[in-house]
């Protein structure tokens, strides 16, 4: 159901990729939910900070895009796959208090799909992947984890797109930075 | 000596550079965080898109257009010996759940006077060495000398804490 491949880009492609996220020259895009679609403004913790690589056109949304293409086309050789559905670079800051952000799938109109998190910089906040796939009402329904997958750097982390995961936000670390992307 | 002025902008103009800076079109960039001396976890963060760097312009012509401007055109009203720009700069900083501080800093070493105009309204505020400190209100901006040292103090009621930060040289 999923598989966790450490130092999966070279050493050097990897450095690259960390020092322009953490870099003071890539520009971040501030989103009250990072995790799906719902109205969480009110609740005040569930924000962060996005670049669009691919959109869920599949096109090309930022003039970093190609820059990342090589890491995107091993990852599709890598998941037997050959289309991306979309890749985001994301970023959760240290809130001050731990947080683990909401229940989700990428895309809950997609099926048989691959959802793909590479951790970038060397973190906290643990990605936990749950046993149950979505389901329209799963919200009501209790979650049991199968895994928690902590942020390493360089960590590439694939599993089926409709399995119900969450993320986190870190709280001995400034912040996580990771990218997401889903393929077909 | 400091001095505060209420409703800065006219309203039409600073509810359109408030809806601008809060979208998610808007992109800021990231900071080390607030307090160099702290470890990593405590730093704070903060975010910033600079306007004019080293008396340059480093933003983009619309950006200059829809938030700079404006902002300046009334400065030099308030201001008749206005000069230069040396500065320009929109802070933002995410909702923490604990009260952070800077360390008191100048921004910069010449002679000069600093505008902070809030854009929204949140617990955060600027702190000045006097003990004295201007409240994140929206659209109330403050001006003081630039050798006045301060420190930012991050929101924990607010999604986000916006202020635009402006370091200028005046004639004489």
């Amino acid at each position: 159901m999923y598989n966790i491949y450490d130092n999966f880009l070279t050493k050097s492609y990897h450095k690259e990729i960390k020092d322009i996220l953490t870099s003071a020259d890539f520009p971040w895009f501030y989103i009250f939910n990072i995790s799906d679609d719902t109205d969480t403004r009110e609740l005040k913790n569930e924000y962060g900070f996005f670049h669009l690589l691919v959109n869920d056109k599949g096109q090309s949304n930022s003039n970093y895009t190609s820059f990342f293409r090589p890491m995107l086309h091993q990852i599709m050789d890598m998941t037997n796959t050959n289309k991306i559905l979309k890749a985001r670079c994301d970023m959760t800051t240290n809130k001050g208090i731990e947080k683990v952000h909401n229940t989700h799938v990428d895309f809950v109109d997609q099926t048989a799909y691959k959802s793909v998190i590479f951790y970038v910089n060397e973190t906290d906040g643990d990605t936990t992947l749950f046993n149950e796939k979505y389901t329209s009402d799963f919200k009501d329904k209790t979650q049991t984890i199968m895994k928690k997958v902590e942020p390493k750097e360089n960590r590439l982390l694939v599993f089926e797109g409709d399995l119900l995961h969450t993320g986190s936000s870190p709280i001995n670390y400034s912040n996580r930075i990771l990218i997401n992307c889903n393929f077909i | 000596m400091k001095k505060i002025i209420e409703n800065f902008l006219d309203k039409q103009t600073f509810i359109e550079i408030e809806s601008i800076l809060k979208s998610e079109e808007f992109p800021y960039y990231l900071q080390k965080g607030v307090a160099f001396n702290k470890p990593d976890s405590q730093r704070g963060i903060l975010l910033t898109h600079a306007i004019i760097r080293d008396r340059v312009v480093a933003a983009s012509e619309k950006t200059c257009e829809l938030i700079f401007d404006p902002i300046i055109k009334k400065l030099k009203e308030i201001e008749p010996t206005f000069k230069e720009v040396v500065r320009a700069k929109i802070n933002f900083y995410p909702l923490q759940f604990k009260k952070l501080k800077s360390d008191y800093h100048i921004d910069c070493i010449n002679k000069h006077k600093v505008l902070i105009l809030a854009i929204n309204t949140c617990n955060g505020s600027t702190e000045f060495e006097d003990g004295t400190h201007f409240d994140a209100i929206e659209n109330n901006a403050v001006i003081f000398d630039g050798y006045t040292k301060h420190r930012s103090v991050n929101q924990t009621d607010e999604l986000v804490k916006l202020n635009v930060n402006i370091n200028y040289e005046c004639n004489n």
